[in-house]
């Protein structure tokens, strides 16, 4: 039996994650966590999982956002439940080819950040638009490619080592977001390298593709790990890597080495927390901020240490929002069936940054960036930005 | 660094923190996930029956309390006393009211409410919103949903009607099937249904089949659906657009009533300041002699965080709520490593025993200050405060005292824990 069906037998069925579920909430057709998660899998498994259940095909419409995770009083986790299955439902042939697209986004941002202006032409070209919206993509504003350059200080040696996870958002869309990362941890005396490495896997598991996001697993699981042999940490900005790296790798794919791994991977201000960076005396401090938890740091159990550094004073009245997910899920908000939905989850989200005048808004997550700054008008940052000219100096 | 962290997410948990925040000390709550209020009635049961094998529920709450205070000095509300006793429900009734979800009723006075399946319970809180005299109805109809499992009107209504009439109250209660033509591809759950009919035009359809079933005097007893969030709404426009007055029974999990307890009191403990850490349990803690200098816990990294504060509420709950581990050989508290008391007997063989079962009462001792204490009455920690079912001394199944217990010892707790008690 592997890890992770062991804990099927501690769901007392209470429901409790059902009522956190913010597809459910806003879509009744959705069975939930519970009912597709660990009340299912007893039959599956009685099946010997040879039986497809018509009922799984509404597995397509879980976020993964794992609330029900947090939610469960015994420990289970019904995401991981849903995870191995949504890999097993049959999908119509457009919604496949418009799933492969999305899941690979890394590759397709590794072409076009090599020719970010042709790209960003040709995505917002009304035929491409046309072609987008045949194969199912939502009518919505898509990420722009970036094309500056990373600039990485003179190479040095030191006993604080770290390798940077870029992650495909602040690797092809918004290269800034990595520069702050980059400066910060200089700046702090680590020896820093960017890891050789493209995707996660998050996109490719979360749209059913997951063999190969195993075969991906396994890859960067073997880098990173050489790092940590020799002494690196993890560090990554985008909380869908770390939460992937950290927990997926373990559980999901239960990598033999996924623990260790595990043990070696940091978010940015998590690392930021146990250095003790100190951001007190800021001398011009924002009035106001909303900070949104993204649902794949909040899952991470680890409290919301950006806001923990932002509240040093670097901020004088900061919301530190996490009951509500936004709705974009990573690929799941670029979906044409799925786009007003996404919307209705994240409505709360975005009320409460309209409701008022907010200075700064701000989120971890490059995904979910877009969908608050698409839904509200407002330009979103994330912490590492405010705090760089703290950490850094001018 | 935090004044006071919590451990425990359930009533026992929220109400130290309110408590604690009550005296504005910073507070973390710490729990695996969220507490077992989802499952609950949210209504508080202060001592349904006493003695046990009493039959009719207890009449003279306040007597029977000086009895308890007598014959069982573990007893979480006799180590307390009646002060405490009083000082916790007037707080809940108090915050309850800040937090815009008000509860009305004593614990000095039991009143009587319909169950799911028709019986009649002793109980002391209970929403305002549901606050009536069951007695001053002569006319009640129970509504169920076609497509919500687990609530039967005709089963239910032939029930109440038996027990009234053993009351020798004579009612007219009868029962109606209602289709809102919400299910699609599943069965409904309370929770859906609740979610349904924030929804104006579901609401409509409801009272369109209601209308030519009640009068003005009627009352509808139904199950708890009438809203999550935005309940007050729902429910008024019912009233108005009918007439006639509406009674919710809470439900089996997922529990609409103790949903809206939960969220209403986890929202304002938010707005109080408090910071909630749920979905990773506390693994262990750190201890210099007797004191407990910090707690560890276990986050997705494997790594352990460690969290510190001047004292600490252990409100993890008993067996079935994973504060306490049964293994063979014994019982522990696996944070704090302490070893439950074990009893000659643990079972007794009539599974529905008046008296209840041995095991309902393991937990940990305390003293009157609810630290845990060893076999001599020492205590083991002093800055660690036990509350809710990982006490020891009371059986919440045959008193009916489980919600009583966890909401004044939580109180007690969390004020010992914010004034840094000794």
């Amino acid at each position: 039996m592997k890890q992770y069906e062991k804990r099927l037998d501690y769901c007392l069925k209470c429901s409790t994650c059902h009522t956190q579920c913010p597809v459910l909430e806003n879509f009744l057709d959705f069975p939930g966590p519970k009912h597709l998660g660990p009340e299912l899998e007893r039959l599956r498994m009685a099946q010997g999982h040879k039986i497809q259940l018509t009922i799984d095909g509404k597995l397509a419409y879980c976020t993964n956002c794992k609330r029900c995770d947090l939610a469960c009083p015994h420990g289970v986790k019904p995401s991981v439940f849903n995870m191995h299955n949504r890999a097993r439902i049959g999908l119509p042939l457009q919604e496949k080819v418009r799933d492969w697209v999305l899941a690979h986004n890394g590759w397709w941002g590794g072409i076009a950040s090599h020719m970010p202006a042709l790209s960003n032409l040709a995505l917002h070209n009304p035929l491409t638009r046309i072609f987008l919206d045949a194969i199912g993509l939502a009518r919505r504003d898509l990420p722009s490619y970036d094309k500056r350059k990373l600039k990485i200080g003179k190479h040095f040696s030191s006993q604080k080592k770290a390798v940077y996870f870029l992650g495909c958002y602040a690797r092809y869309n918004e290269v800034a977001i990595a520069q702050s990362v980059i400066n910060i941890f200089e700046a702090l005396g680590y020896q820093l390298e960017i890891a050789p490495l493209g995707c996660c896997g998050t996109p490719l598991f979360s749209n059913g593709f997951l063999n190969e996001a195993r075969e991906l697993a396994e890859k960067n699981s073997r880098v990173l790990l050489d790092y940590i042999e020799k002494g690196y940490k993890v560090i990554s900005s985008c909380p869908s890597c770390t939460l992937t790296l950290k927990e997926e790798y373990r559980d999901l794919f239960a990598l033999p080495e996924g623990e260790k791994l595990a043990r070696g991977v940091y978010d940015v201000c998590e690392l930021l927390v146990e250095e003790e960076v100190s951001l007190k005396g800021a001398t011009d401090p924002y009035g106001s901020a909303y900070y949104h938890v993204p649902c794949h740091l909040k899952a991470q159990g680890m409290g919301t240490p950006a806001a923990e550094l932002l509240g040093q004073g670097v901020v004088q009245e900061l919301t530190v929002s996490d009951g509500y997910c936004c709705g974009m899920a990573g690929t799941y908000g670029f979906k044409k069936e799925k786009y007003e939905l996404s919307k209705a989850i994240g409505s709360p989200v975005f009320q409460g940054i309209m409701d008022k005048d907010y200075q700064l808004v701000l989120t971890d997550c490059g995904t979910c960036k877009l969908q608050i700054e698409q839904n509200t008008g407002r330009k979103v940052l994330h912490p590492v930005q405010v705090m760089e000219k703290l950490i850094v100096g001018t | 660094m935090y004044d006071v962290i919590v451990m425990g997410a359930g009533l026992a948990g929220l109400m130290a923190a309110a408590a604690a925040a009550e005296l504005n000390k910073k507070v973390l709550v710490v729990a695996k996930g969220r507490g077992n209020l989802y499952s609950a009635s949210g209504y508080i049961d202060f001592l349904g029956y006493y003695p046990t094998d009493c039959r009719q529920p207890l009449e003279n709450v306040v007597e029977a309390l000086e009895d308890m205070v007598n014959d069982n000095p573990q007893h979480p509300y006799a180590l307390l006393g009646k002060e405490k006793v009083d000082q916790a429900f007037d707080f809940f009734l108090k915050i309850m009211n800040r937090a815009g979800y008000s509860y009305s009723g004593s614990w000095k006075k039991n009143r009587i409410y319909p169950t799911a399946a028709g019986a009649l319970a002793p109980t002391s809180l209970v929403p305002q919103r549901s606050c009536l005299d069951l007695a001053s109805y002569q006319e009640i109809l129970v509504v169920g949903f076609r497509e919500m499992l687990d609530f039967y009107p005709f089963y239910a209504a032939d029930n109440l009607r038996e027990q009234f009439y053993q009351q020798g109250e004579k009612k007219l209660i009868r029962a109606a099937w209602l289709d809102l033509g919400l299910s699609k591809e599943r069965e409904l759950n309370s929770y859906d249904l609740a979610v349904a009919l924030e929804d104006e035009a579901v609401r409509f359809r409801l009272a369109e089949q209601l209308r030519v079933k009640v009068s003005e005097n009627t009352l509808v007893i139904l199950p708890a659906v009438l809203g999550i969030r935005k309940w007050a709404r729902v429910q008024g426009d019912l009233e108005r657009m009918l007439a006639c007055t509406f009674l919710e029974i809470p439900t089996l999990p997922p529990s609409v009533t103790g949903m809206r307890l939960a969220e209403s009191l986890m929202e304002y403990l938010e707005q109080r300041g408090v910071e909630f850490q749920l979905g990773y349990p506390v693994t262990g803690a750190l201890q210099e002699g007797k004191k407990c200098t910090g707690i560890k816990i276990e986050t997705a990294s494997g790594r352990v965080q460690v969290k510190r504060a001047q004292s600490y509420v252990l409100a993890t709950g008993g067996i079935l709520g994973g504060g306490l581990k049964v293994k063979p050989g014994g019982i522990t508290e696996e944070i704090f490593q302490i070893k439950i008391e074990m009893l000659q007997e643990m079972s007794n063989q009539d599974f529905f025993a008046p008296q209840g079962q041995p095991l309902s009462r393991t937990g940990i001792r305390v003293n009157g200050l609810l630290q845990p204490v060893g076999a001599q009455g020492e205590p083991l920690l002093t800055n660690v405060f036990a509350a809710g079912k990982n006490l020891t001394g009371y059986d919440p199944f045959v008193e009916k005292s489980g919600n009583g217990v966890a909401l004044v010892s939580g109180c007690a707790a969390g004020w010992l824990a914010g004034k840094g008690a000794l």
